[in-house]
Order: structure tokens, then sequence, then C-alpha cells
């Protein structure tokens, strides 16, 4: 049974300026100038995390996630103020039901593609009804959340 | 570990407990009242308690036709006592001692420290043969100190893996000489060798059979492993292997009731059909029997569906909201606190959280700091090592209910990485234990262990050591806007510190505070908070009050009293003063938040359901 | 008498109307039909081959393969009774600790048993085979059985190839940690001979799967009724299923045309012996699953690398799963009572009033609201929803299917 992705809320916190004193900027100041980013790809469709930092875009894009299925999608992860791809960053994915009070019972496998770039496969929602969907990004000691809201109905 | 698991489930498969018929543990049979934050217990060969009395500095013999006093000078927070022959062992904050049986100190082991050899809040002991094993909880190790000679070895570090541990809190031995290990954070029981090199270890956090929620005190009697399973308010025992032979405990649901229901127990003592058990937030040890042919242990009924909150130890109103943590759920919750309904009580309106390791959930809620003006908080999660910032969607003009996707975590700092990172000027990877809004948006960390105070920017992008010389067991931080310096109370020296912030390394002072049950002094003081005209108010979790102080020092008044009663605590905790100049007060031991005007006149209180309302039904 | 007549028309049509199911339930009850035909299963590469299909259909059958001769698969997983057994504590050579599952539609299942400690159902077959109180046979035994049967050593090795010579092979064995006589054997044989003897009971595994795929029975009044048969469904059925989306919310776990999520749910079933729930259920089986040889992953699968192993290894235990069960598909669930994983609840009725009081439900911690809350159903609104769960039972497949093949004596 596969349910269409009905809502998807995208919240977009108030944004909050980083420090200079970024504890999780490497300590060589690599991204400044390193000539390994990729070229400027982010599309108007990019998720902002939740204090600005970064912009996200899935491949496929969130909407095409369905419920009861293993899902396998691609994140592309940028700096923000840049918005080339991302240095020395992992990514975590985690998804929760608050209403039922659990989690995904899954861990994703997420394999990193190269700076910034990342495939996961494994998702999967297993039931219908309201989730929260986490892509947490961590450089150094500092993980930043993008969050969304995603309904899955079979109606 | 595929064995094990195989092994269990046939174990279970087989339906193999042990048949009604063996006498089993578990019958309540005796209770010691007035045994005031009641830790560590340990019978003598005569039979007789000794119980440790943390308030008095002392251990006291309970026996037939014989109760004495052992005063115990020099070691502060008396944390587990062990007999061996005439000997008298005792840990505290920083050592272990051994007195003889009318008091002399006869050796010192340890000092205060991460060396080997040193200690950090060690909980539990144990004798056997010629070694002292010390649960050195604060070190997140064990240590096994000869007796016979000056030789120490120690066995962990923080963590979860094989051969680490989280606030390990009491150790046992059997005859093979395996040391067991109540692995409190980790939640489970961990078994060492008689070189404490790791074999094995079972359990996981939960209430379930076999599964622990901060597992506390351990002893080994008749071939058995006992197990204070503190948070589930129960006692599992098991076989040397992890094998389960039998629990039992029911979860007190009034105040003070005993009667063989237990309120988080701590520590265990056998004996032959005896068992012991302290309860340091009821004062009082309650000895259970074997059952008799025909009895059975007293099962749990069914509980009610509604349960009284489990607040931990802080809270933070700021504006419209108050937020505290349930670090036993764990989660944080959200009140609303200034809406328009008939009666004024806070409401509910967020609760946000699960167990687990996975980034945004937490392992043991430590601390919530509100900045209600920019709708976001910070958590604390000391076991977990993070300090995570969350915002909120609270919208005053929608109307007040209950919403499941309020908070949103926006992000996460995790000390340990900051650490090995060398990013945070820091000895050891950040605890905190507490937190408090400051100048500019920053945040106030404080490391009760470290004894160290940080400041934290408010988005988590840097992290800077104020001071690493607070006093022996800072435990809360209040921020004063007027005086524009930091106070902080520390538990142990009972008294109130100040740091200045002009310069980049603020110098720690002690101001105030002395030790007892007077006026204007502390016992064991557990809150602090400022209030608008810079007033400070401290909740006093032993002496059941909050006393109010100038910024000098001279005390002002204090109200509450022991009970369960309006403008009456029990082990209170934390404490925060809101715009409209309302304490509210963690009355901790109560199940409940009560707000009362600095005067300390009753205004309100939530959280308690059946706790407290039941006992005022039944007076 | 007209005012009677006036009054009963009334309350025939508002009675009538009740039953009426809105836009939304109509699309509701369109996600639960028609019931599709099982995914594939690529780690078995026979799971649809027919002649496979005929092979397990022989084997399902057969009592030959348990230390006394009298059980076969079938002995607990009976086609007339609804492919399970009737009983509480299903019984094969003894009793075991749970309830016989229902083998109808049961290829709609990602998992198998109630902890789901198999990814497949030809991994799931081996176990009951060499359960001590199921079949208590082995894979040894088993290569001997089929070696020494014309028929089925023909049949075997039109599919799978040459039998391996089980010459050399010692009369029984298995791996086990139980310090047996068959597990010390097992430790005897040489390390070739051990594999081959696995893949023998692989492939027994995987005969069965491919006549356990067949065992669909859709086509139940409910799908009559949502495809247009307007008289498929009585009122109390149709009340019933207003319920059963509605205020009942069991299509959050009763999910799809299978009416199930293939997922884990801990629901506080009390125990049937009562006293703890010490049962781990999916907390073992995870770790079991993760670990049993005949997974997706391991060297008998035909699929090693697909979706099923990225599922294994994306699995995650954590202690919330204590106590949490698969959830059955809720298809002719009026035909296989007992329910619930030790046959608790005798009849749909003792569900229904399960979930509509929690009576007896073992908490589930008691710092924690639980999730479930009672229902509260009136005596009518149970037995609506009993009549729509009785709707669920389909038309049965071809006869042909559920008994032994003739052929071999």
């Amino acid at each position: 049974m596969r349910a269409r992705l009905v809502h998807v809320f995208l919240l977009v916190a108030a944004c909050a300026t980083a420090d200079d004193r970024d504890v999780s900027a490497p300590s060589d100041g690599r991204h400044e100038s390193a000539p390994v980013a990729a070229p400027d790809f982010v599309s108007p469709a990019a998720l902002h995390s939740a204090a600005g930092t970064y912009l996200l875009e899935l491949q496929p894009p969130l909407c095409a996630m369905t419920d009861n299925e293993s899902l396998r999608f691609e994140v592309r992860v940028a700096d923000a103020r840049t918005r080339r791809s991302a240095l020395d960053v992992m990514l975590a994915i985690d998804a929760a039901m608050p209403e039922h009070g659990h989690g995904m019972n899954r861990v994703p496998r997420i394999t990193r593609l190269g700076e910034g770039h990342f495939l996961v496969e494994g998702m999967y929602f297993h039931m219908t009804g309201r989730w929260e969907l986490y892509f947490d990004v961590t450089r150094g000691a500092l993980t930043e959340r993008t969050q969304c809201r995603v309904e899955f109905s079979d109606e | 570990m595929l064995a094990g698991v195989l092994i269990a489930l046939g174990a279970w498969l087989q339906e193999g407990e042990d048949a009604p018929s063996v006498p089993r543990l578990g019958m309540p049979a005796l209770e010691i009242g007035g045994t005031t934050s009641v830790t560590g217990l340990a019978f003598d060969d005569r039979g007789g308690l000794w119980v440790c009395d943390p308030e008095r500095g002392g251990v006291v013999l309970h026996a037939a036709g014989d109760t004495r006093r052992v005063e115990v000078g020099a070691l502060a927070r008396i944390s587990d006592v062990a007999i061996r022959g005439e000997s008298i062992f005792v840990s505290g904050s920083d050592a272990v001692v051994e007195l003889s049986p009318s008091g002399v100190e006869l050796r010192r082991i340890g000092a205060w420290g991460r060396a080997p050899g040193e200690l950090r809040e060690p909980g539990g002991i144990a004798v056997a043969g010629e070694f002292l094993y010390v649960a050195d909880t604060g070190n997140d190790r064990v240590q096994r100190f000869s007796l016979a000679e000056h030789a120490v070895r120690t066995c962990g570090e923080r963590g979860r893996a094989e051969g680490q541990f989280l606030r390990p809190s009491d150790v046992a031995v059997d005859e093979a000489g395996c040391v067991y290990v109540s692995d409190s954070g980790n939640h489970r029981v961990v078994k060492l060798d008689r070189d404490l090199k790791f074999l094995k270890a079972w359990g996981d956090f939960g209430p379930h059979p076999g599964f622990f929620a901060e597992p506390d005190g351990l002893a080994w009697h008749a071939g058995e492993l006992y197990v204070v399973d503190a948070d589930n308010h129960r006692v599992q025992v098991f076989d040397a292997e992890g094998g389960r032979r039998h629990e039992w405990g029911l979860h007190a649901l009034l105040p003070r009731e005993g009667d063989g229901k237990l309120h988080y127990p701590r520590k265990i003592a056998l004996r032959e059909g005896l068992a012991a058990l302290s309860e340091p937030y009821e004062d009082r040890v309650q000895l259970f029997r074997r059952t008799e042919p025909g009895e059975e242990v007293p099962q749990p009924q069914r509980f009610e569906r509604v349960v009284s909150a489990h607040f931990g130890g802080h809270v933070s109103v700021a504006g419209d909201l108050a937020a505290l943590c349930e670090p036993t759920a764990p989660s944080f919750v959200l009140y609303d606190v200034n809406h328009a309904l008939e009666v004024w009580e806070p409401v509910l309106v967020a609760r946000t959280g699960s167990w687990g390791r996975r980034v945004g959930q937490m392992l043991a809620p430590s601390d919530v700091e509100l900045d209600s003006q920019r709708r976001q908080l910070w958590l604390a999660d000391a076991d977990a090592g993070t300090l995570s910032l969350w915002s909120l969607d609270h919208d005053e003009s929608k109307p007040l209910e209950f919403d499941f996707f309020k908070a949103r975590m926006v992000r996460s700092l995790d000390f340990a990485a900051l650490h090995a990172q060398r990013l945070d000027d820091a000895r050891e990877p950040i605890r905190p234990n507490a937190l408090e809004l400051g100048p500019n948006g920053s945040l106030f960390v404080l490391d009760t262990l470290a004894r160290s105070l940080f400041v934290v920017a408010g988005d988590l992008s840097s992290v800077r050591l104020l001071c690493a010389e607070l006093g022996p067991r800072p435990v809360d931080v209040a921020w004063s806007e007027l005086h524009r310096r930091a106070w902080i109370i520390d538990a142990q020296a009972c008294h109130v510190g100040s740091l200045a912030l002009d310069d980049a390394r603020a110098r720690y002072e002690p101001r105030f505070g002395a030790r007892g049950r007077g006026d204007g002094e502390l016992l064991s003081p557990s809150g602090l908070a400022v209030a608008a005209d810079g007033t400070l108010l401290v909740v006093d979790e032993a002496a059941h009050r909050v006393s109010r102080f100038d910024p000098r020092g001279t005390w002002i008044g204090s109200f509450g009293a022991r009970g369960t009663g309006s403008r009456e605590f029990h082990k209170p905790r934390g404490i925060d003063v809101d715009e409209q100049g309302r304490a509210w007060v963690v009355d901790w031991g109560n199940h409940r938040v009560q707000v009362l005007s600095l005067a300390g006149e009753y205004l309100a209180s939530f959280g308690a359901r059946a706790f407290v309302r039941e006992a005022l039904r039944s007076k | 008498m007209k005012l009677a007549l006036v009054l009963a028309f009334w309350t025939g049509v508002s009675a009538a109307q009740e039953a009426e199911w809105s836009e939304r339930e109509w699309a509701k009850a369109r996600a639960h039909t028609p019931l599709a035909e099982p995914r594939p299963n690529p780690t078995n590469r026979f799971a649809d081959d027919a002649r496979a299909a005929r092979l397990g259909q022989r084997l399902f059958f057969d009592a030959r393969f348990s230390a006394n001769g009298s059980v076969s698969c079938a002995s607990c997983h009976a086609p007339d009774l609804g492919f399970a057994d009737g009983k509480s504590l299903s019984t094969g050579l003894g009793r075991t600790t749970r309830h016989s599952p229902s083998l109808w539609n049961v290829a709609q299942q990602r998992w198998l048993f109630w902890d789901g400690r198999a990814d497949s159902l030809w991994a799931q077959a081996v176990q009951p085979l060499e359960n001590p109180k199921e079949m208590g046979f082995d894979r040894v035994s088993l290569g001997h059985a089929l070696r020494g049967d014309a028929e089925l050593e023909r049949e075997y090795e039109e599919l799978f190839g040459a039998l391996p010579d089980v010459t050399t092979w010692p009369a029984h064995a298995a791996p086990s940690e139980d310090g047996s006589e068959l597990a010390a054997a097992w430790q005897r044989m040489d390390p070739q001979a051990q594999r081959a003897a696995s893949r023998v009971a692989a492939n027994f595994g995987k005969a069965l799967e491919a006549y356990e795929r067949r065992l669909q029975r859709g086509d139940a009044p409910f799908d009559r009724f949502v495809a247009g048969a307007a008289q498929a469904l009585s009122e109390s059925a149709r009340r019933g299923w207003k319920l059963f989306a509605g205020r009942g919310n069991c299509r959050s776990c009763h999910a799809g045309p299978a009416f199930t999520d293939g997922e884990f749910h801990n629901i506080g079933i009390p125990p049937l012996a009562g006293g703890k729930a010490d049962d781990p259920a999916r907390y073992a089986g995870i770790d079991l699953v993760r670990a049993d040889p005949f997974n997706a992953r391991g060297e008998f699968s035909d699929a090693r690398e697909d979706e099923r192993a990225l599922e294994l290894e994306t699995l995650e235990r954590s202690p919330q799963n204590f106590g949490e069960y698969r959830t059955p598909s809720l298809r002719n669930v009026a035909l296989t009572a007992p329910y619930m994983h030790q046959g608790q609840l005798k009849t749909l009725a003792e569900v229904v009033n399960f979930y509509s009081t929690l009576e007896g439900a073992t908490p589930i911690g008691h710092h924690q609201e639980q999730v479930l809350q009672p229902l509260k159903l009136s005596a009518s609104e149970a037995a609506d929803l009993v009549a729509f769960l009785e709707s669920l039972t389909g038309a049965a497949p071809s006869a042909a299917l559920l008994a032994p093949l003739d052929a071999h004596r």
C-alpha cells in the first residue's frame, strides 16, 4: 500500500546568525578558498535549515515520498551563504510521529558521495499519518536541523 | 551475543522462572523512619544494620538493644558504608575512610580528582578479601584499592561500550571475585572479572523485566545479585549470568506511603532472610522478609492512567511560558501561564522528547532555559553531553491547546566532540548540569563536577570558560541583570558565591551562607533564583523551604515547611522568579510545582494529579 | 398502528442513513481493496515457480519431517482452521509459547513470526522444522528423508540441482547452543557438509514459500461492496466500517489492502498465564533476524544486496521494541480464533471488548501515558465492528490448493 504524500510543511524558523568564532568551522578555514566545491545547484525548492546555515536539496524531491516503501534519494547540502557544497559535513536522518510518541524504527543507510553530497537508502515510513522528518547536518561539534512535517494519507 | 539472545529467548520459551513455593524476599517487615536523606547501608556480622546519615555526617547502627552513632568527621556527602570485621568503611564526596568501631579514622583512601586513586563523588563501595572496590561515579569508572598494599587498579571511562560506564553508582563482589557494577546512566549491569576486565553486561532502559531505569544499589547474596532499580521503584534479582530470578517492589502512589511500597529506593543490604532498602527521598529504610508458605510477594495492580508529573530539578519561566524537564520520561514540558481562564492555572501545551542517542533525542535532560521573547529554549542533557536549542511555535492569539508539534530542534552542540577538537578550554568534556540565560542572549552553563562555569553563545556557535575554580559542589547559577553578576549556589559549602563579568576570566567569590537549620542558614541548597530587585531566593531541599537574601547576604525571610499542603514542600529543588514577581518552586518530592508570591503566599500549583490530591483527600 | 409504522419507518430510515458512508469513508475504503498480489521476493528465485509451489504443497502436508512422524506444517496451519489451529498455544511435539499465525495472505507480511525473527517465508520454515517443541526434526535428517523418497528427490533435484551426498552425514544434526546430541553431531561435521545441509533446509523453505505465496484469500464481501455490489455488506458491517475508519482509528495499524502495516506494536495484551509480561518479542526478534543465517543477507539468499538486505542493515533495536508484536492481517480474521500472540482472546467480540475497555491491559510503562485510549463502544457499536470484521472473510481459493497432493504414499 502506497499512500500519497499529502502535505509537506516546510518550517523555516527565524534565522540566527552564526557567530564569527564558529565552533564548527574547519580549523584551517579551508572552506573559503577550496576549489573542490561543486557549482551552484541550489534550486528555489531547497529546504532551509532551522538556523539558516544550510540549504538542502533532495533528489527525488520530498513530494515523491510514499509510506510503506523503502525510499532511496540523494541529498545535497550547501552553505546558505555561499550556495556552494558544504564542506566537512555529515548527514543524519530521522523521523518521528509525535502524536503516537514513536520514532522511525530504521536508521537509513547514508553514503557520502562527495562534499555535501549524500545517498540515502532504506528510509521507511511504516504508518500513514503525520510525521516529522529531520535532516541533521553536523560539522564538528555542532549539528543543525532541517525539519519538515510530512503527512501520508491513503484516502 | 546472539548466543545470549537465543539463550534468553529459549529460556523464556522454556518458561523457567522459580516455582512460587520457593521462599522469596519481598514481604514488608519493618520500617525505620527518621533516617534523613539516608544513602548507603550495610549489615554487620551480628545482624545490626548500619545506615548512612549524610546530613549530620555519620553512620548510625540500628540493632536490637543498641542504637549507636559514629561520627565521620571530615567527609562530606556520605554515600555508602561497608563493614568488614570490626572496621567501618564509609565513602564520601572525595574519599573512603576506614574507621574503628569507636570512630577513630584508621586510614583515608583517595582525594578529590581524576587521577588513578583519586575519587569524585564515589557512590557504593564493597570490601572483599584484601580489596576495596569503589564505584567512582563522578569519574565514570570503578576502582579497586588494595588494602594490604598501596596499589590501585582502575577500570573505565565515560561511555557505553565495553569497559565504559556512565555514572556507575554501586559495586558488588561474588565468591569468585567477579565484580558487578550498576552502570546507572547506561541502565545496565556490567560484570567484570577480578582484575576488572569486562565479561558481560545486561539490561536496557525501561520498565520491563530485565530492563532498568537508573539502577543503583547492588548486593550479592546467597548466589544471587540484587539490583535496586531506582526509577522503576523495585528490586530485581539475577543469577551470576544475568538470568532473571525474581523481583519485588510496588510504586508508592500516595505521599510518604510505605508499607512495602517504594519511592526511588537507592541502596540495599542483605542478610539471611532480610533485605534493607534505603529511600533517601522518604527519609526511611524499609526492611523486607521472605515469604512464608502460602504467601506471595505483592504484585503491582493496575495503576491509574493519569500519572503525576515527574519534574526534574529546574524550572524556567519567561513571558507567557514556563518550561521544565522530566528527566525520567525523558522530555521537557511547556506550560502557558498567561491565558484568560477563570481560575489561573498553568496549562500544559507541549511535551517533547523521546529516549535515545540520536540527535534530538534525550537521555536525561538536566535543565531547560526559556527565552520567551525569541520563542526559543535551550535544553541541557548532562548524560548525553549535549546542549540543544529549540524554537517554539507558540502563538498567543491562537486558542489554547496541547500541540504535539510545538517545539522544533534547531541546533545541538555535542560537548564530547567539542572537547575532542579542543574548542572548550576545559579539562574534560562539559557536563551541562545547569543553565541560565545571561547578558546578550548568551547562556551560562554550569558543570558541577568540574566546578566550572562556561558561557555559550545563544546560537551555540561558541563556548568560553569563565571560571574553573568554583566551590566544591556548585549546583545552580542565576544571573542578576541589576548587579551584572552571576550568582552560584554551592550545595556542599552551603554558601552563595558570585562572579563579576568585567574581565575575560571572572573570579569566583563566596559571598554568604552558613550550614544549619536556623534562620538564614542553609542545609542542602538545591536551587537559586534572582528577583528583579536583585534579591536572591534559595531553595533548601533538606529544610523544605525557600529563603530570601539581599545581595549582601542579609537574610530577609523564609517560607515553607515540610508537608504536602499548600505552602508546604517535600524535598524542593529548583526555583525561578517571573516578571510578575512570582516564585515558581519545583516541589520535587510532591511531584508538582508551586507558584507563590515572594513573601510566600500560595497562588497555584500544578503537576501532581493522583499524588498530592489523594493525600489532601485522605487528610 | 399508523404511528408505530411511522416510527418504524423513521427508525428504519435513520438506521440506513447511519450505515451510509461519507465521501471520505469511501475514499478510505478504496485504500483497502483489492488485495494485491504479493510483492516479489528476489531472495528466493523460486518464489513464483509453479513446480516449486507443487513441491512446497507436498512438503507442507508431509508429516515425515518430524521426530515422531506425525507433525507437519499443516498440524499447526490447518487449511480448515484458517491455516492456523484454533488453539491458544500451538502444539507440535510439545506445547509452544505462542499462538499459531494464520497463513492466509501470509506473503503480504514483511516479517515472519510474532516477533519478526525471520525476514522471508523460506527462512521462517526452517525454524519450526528444527524446533524441539514443533517438528523436532533437523536439516541433516531432512537430507536423509529427501534422499530416501524417490519422488521427492526427483522434484527437489529438478529445481535445486543434485542433493548432496548424505552418506557421509550423521543420522541427525543441527546447529544449536543447547549442548544437545544434535548440536554435538553438528560440530563434528565438516564445514562443507554443514553448508550443504543448510542449503537443503533453505531449499526446503523456498519450496514451501512458493506454495504459501499462493494462499491468497481476498474477494471478501467488503471488497465486493466497495467495487459496487451494494448488497454485499450488511448495514451492521457498514456501520462497523465507519467505526473502523473513524473513531476506532484501527487503520493506523491495520492499514492497506492486507489490513496490516506489517510492523510491530505493543498494545498491552497480558500474558496468557497472567503475571508479568516478560516476552521481549520484537526486542529479541530484531537481533535474531539480523543474525539468522537464512536472512536476506546470508549465503543462501538469492538477492544478498537488495532491498530486504538493506532493511536488515537499517533495523535498529530500541528499548521501546520490548513487548511489540506483529500486526496481524484482519482478512479472514473470523476464521482464525483465538486471537493475539498467545490466543488470549477467544472471540472477535472479546477482541473488540479489549480495545473498547482496555480491561486487564498490561501497563506499558508506569511513567508513560498509554497511546491506546479505550474506545468505550456501546454494545451495538461493538457488534457492528465485529460484523465488519466478519465481512473480511474472502472466497476460498481452489480446493486443490488446500489439501495434500496425491501422488506418493
